[in-house]
């Protein structure tokens, strides 16, 4: 049970600290807000308070010099510099190194925790002659998980001499601020006339209503300093986790309230509610309650009505948190459901059956809902990978001088988890490109005329069944003349070669391949572009790249929504069949034997006046079967050009649950997984664009 | 040197006592500003009290204010604010949670015209 809360802890310390920084960043920009303000201090907090709750005592007392320093941000004693955010960063990155080591990484380094902290210290006016700050974390927040809302009423009534002590009562509500929502009532009605009123002696008493998460401890430790020195009662009025208590929106009324708190007897109640005048009025204009205990006991009687709604609100939007596997498996188990459906139909079709068709019918309606809801529970929204770079644009902007802003949009737009999580590292390369190669020095883009701060935009939308996602700067735009002259330097072109503008860029593609003069720590090394290609391409999504010198480039990925199930064309060669996935599909014409020796062996088809080259798929899978008079090319479009694929037959759209095709045949190219078809023969998944590298990989090694 | 500095004028008839505090109203400068008024404030018919310039205010200082307040009602004296609360004045009322003290007692149970309301 404690191993699972503590996984849970790490998860949630997790998006906790995802949090953390993109509020940190976003901080950077609107230094004055005081709600980015409260959500930095706000996840310290509880990362600090379930922190020591579940054992983590060293992120727990880390997470608390950090905190304390920001609550002296939050109290307006002082500024966010950019000194503070820079140390606020490498804390997080800290207290994720130290999660890592909790759970069996490398430990994280002591002395730079003890190094940012002493920067920390450095940063807070005074802190030489400061009191110390409390070491032990003061108090223990509840996992994120639960929802329980408590609420609480307390009479604080200060001893008179309570200041002459050095104690400031405004800090304890202040503290009591900090755990939840809360309402203060002041009394005024103890204040004496000047010639009895002592000015240091505290006169003010307060009725507070806190609404909280937290529990009654949590509100004691507030007061543990002065209970010797106030009057204090602390009543839980209202827990939305107290199944026994009421749940509706209704709380009692202003009398029950005044009773309950002894601010009125029962009697007065019922002689005032004989008058039949509205209660709190009529309490305040005979002089039984003084108005400013009316309006405690209204605040009261409104917030727990309101906390009571909020609960029932939330009641109905619950959500619940499934491990990743889990959806894992029951995507799977959804896949062999579609498998045995198509079955299913094919069977009934046979039978010519009624009965069974309608069955067939139904369970295909069902299987469809089912797999569209399932597949919607893996769909996670972009924007938890975009705030990531907003951190690596500002670190590698200050590396290399330069100033650059991140654009985002299109954040909500949803992809299956772990597409998202595969796109990552071709996203970091792409935006480091972007960065080192793109954008340049201030001093070299205001000689340009253009503004000194440069701008990377990432942003998402749906088109169809993919998702685009582009990465477009501002910047220098790629050089063609150097992309050409080094294609031509590795013999990748040769010199003669006739290439249009989007060929060039798509050289940049090739192993190893870079223009930049100098190596960088962030890029030059000529690794880099073509892996961000293969990780695109094994996601079945396809890269393209738009560039105006001088105006700065476009890149576009388009990724599939999901890689578990999708739609393709079934096509058939012989007695074998393959499926070609369905979004990169444009048309389909017949190929006659007569158009085959027209082309004289140059596998070139003449469609609607234009020249489209062919990939024979009998030939290249050394299929020795007659191919038939007619045969069909499906053509599809493969890095920006329309490249055609002879089959013998197109059977027709096909829903295809993909199934990898184990070690064994991890390395055959062109082929990217397999499906089983409704009769349980097996179909190919057939990878276009690793088949055309494959033929000109061929035909190069020919014409060499 | 004190942080808080009074200043008052009073009218020709010498009804009315104008008295305009600057600075600091806090633990350690009450006591002063209660002795003014503890001073001046009887002689009087009618107190105007300006704190637009008062750059702090503390809960001793606003507990002050309030017993100027009452003890001039006490003594049928016309109590007044001039001038817009600071800033930090309002900020320090809505800490304390006395935004919310509405009416008062001590004067007919009218609005309270230190801090109801936030003026």
């Amino acid at each position: 049970m404690m191993e699972q809360a503590i996984a849970t802890y790490r998860e949630e310390a997790a998006e906790l600290l995802a949090e953390l920084e993109t509020s940190l960043l976003e901080l950077e920009e609107h230094p004055q807000d005081d709600d980015l303000i409260n959500r930095v201090f706000r996840a310290m907090h509880t990362i600090k308070g379930s922190g020591a709750m579940f054992g983590f005592d060293d992120i727990a007392r880390f997470t608390h010099e950090v905190e304390t320093v920001f609550d002296l941000v939050r109290n307006g004693k002082l500024f966010v510099t950019r000194q503070l955010l820079d140390l606020t960063l490498q804390a997080r990155d800290q207290i994720s190194a130290m999660l890592d080591a909790s759970a069996g990484g490398p430990p994280a380094d002591q002395a730079t925790g003890q190094g940012i902290i002493d920067g920390l210290q450095l940063l807070v006016p005074h802190s030489g002659g400061a009191a110390p700050a409390e070491k032990e974390p003061a108090r223990q927040e509840q996992p994120k998980g639960e929802v329980c809302q408590r609420t609480y009423r307390i009479r604080f009534r200060p001893e008179p001499q309570i200041m002459l002590g050095g104690t400031n009562p405004i800090t304890l509500l202040n503290e009591l601020r900090g755990l939840g929502q809360c309402e203060i009532v002041t009394h005024l009605d103890a204040i004496p006339l000047l010639t009895d009123l002592t000015p240091e002696h505290c006169h003010f008493y307060w009725d507070i209503i806190i609404t909280t998460c937290h529990d009654l401890n949590a509100i004691q430790d507030v007061f543990i300093f002065v209970e010797d020195d106030c009057d204090l009662k602390i009543d839980l009025i209202n827990d939305t986790c107290d199944t026994t208590s009421a749940t509706d929106a209704n709380y009692k009324n202003l009398g029950e309230i005044l009773v309950e708190r002894g601010d009125l007897s029962p009697v007065e109640m019922q002689k005032i509610l004989s008058l039949q005048k509205r209660f709190g009025e009529l309490l305040v204009a005979q002089g039984v309650v003084s108005s400013s205990k009316v309006e405690a006991a209204l605040v009261e009687q409104q917030q727990v009505r309101q906390a009571r709604q909020q609960q029932a609100n939330q009641d109905t939007a619950l959500s619940i948190r499934v491990p990743a596997e889990r959806l894992d498996h029951l995507v799977n188990l959804v896949g062999e459901l579609v498998t045995v459906q198509a079955h299913l139909s094919q069977i009934a079709s046979e039978k010519d059956d009624g009965d069974i068709v309608t069955i067939a019918e139904i369970v295909e309606r069902l299987i469809s809902e089912l797999r569209d809801t399932t597949l919607t529970m893996r769909m996670l929204p972009i924007g938890s990978t975009f705030s990531k770079f907003k951190r690596l644009v500002r670190d590698l902007s200050t590396e290399l001088g330069k100033e650059i802003d991140l654009e985002t949009s299109g954040a909500e737009t949803e992809l299956d988890k772990t597409v998202i999580e595969k796109l990552n590292d071709p996203l970091v390369h792409l935006i480091r490109n972007s960065i080192d190669h793109g954008i340049e020095l201030p001093e070299v883009r205001q000689a340009a005329g253009k503004a000194a701060k440069g701008t990377v935009h990432l942003g998402a939308e749906h088109s169809g069944d993919s998702v685009l996602v582009t990465i477009r700067d501002d910047g220098a735009g790629l050089n063609k003349e150097a992309i050409r002259a080094k294609a031509i330097e590795r013999g990748l072109i040769s010199a003669a070669a006739e290439l249009s503008d989007k060929e060039i860029y798509n050289l940049i593609f090739a192993p190893g391949f870079s223009t930049a003069k100098t190596v960088t720590s962030v890029s030059g090394r000529g690794v880099g572009m073509d892996v961000v290609k293969k990780a695109i391409e094994a996601l079945r999504g396809t890269i393209d790249i738009a560039s105006t010198p001088g105006h700065g480039s476009v890149i576009t990925l388009k990724i599939p929504l999901t890689l578990a199930i999708i739609e393709t064309l079934l096509v058939r060669i012989a007695d074998s069949y393959f499926v070609l996935p369905l979004a990169m599909v444009e048309e389909c014409v017949e190929l006659t034997t007569s158009d085959v020796a027209a082309s004289h062996g140059r596998n070139l088809a003449q469609v609607r006046g234009a020249m489209i080259p062919y990939v024979s798929l009998r030939e290249q899978f050394g299929m020795t079967s007659n191919q038939p008079e007619i045969q069909q090319i499906v053509i599809a479009g493969v890095n920006g050009m329309r490249v055609g694929f002879v089959v013998d037959d197109v059977v027709g759209e096909h829903q295809t649950v993909i199934k990898s095709l184990g070690k064994l045949y991890r390395d055959l190219q062109g082929i990217s997984g397999a499906t089983i078809l409704g009769d349980g023969t097996v179909a190919l998944i057939l990878d276009p664009s690793m088949l055309v590298r494959g033929v000109e990989q061929m035909e190069q090694q020919r014409s060499e | 040197m004190s942080d808080l500095t009074i200043s008052h004028t009073l009218s020709g008839d010498g009804t009315l006592l104008e008295i305009a505090i600057d600075g600091r109203l806090d633990i350690e400068t009450a006591p002063e500003l209660r002795q003014f008024f503890l001073t001046h404030m009887p002689a009087v018919q009618k107190v105007r009290l300006d704190v637009s310039n008062l750059s702090a205010v503390d809960l001793a200082g606003m507990q002050l204010i309030c017993s100027a307040c009452r003890t001039a009602l006490a003594g049928t004296i016309s109590f007044h604010f001039s001038g817009k609360l600071g800033g930090c004045v309002q900020e320090a009322i809505g800490t304390v949670g006395l935004q919310r003290h509405t009416t008062c007692k001590h004067n007919a149970n009218n609005p309270c015209i230190w801090c109801g309301g936030l003026n």
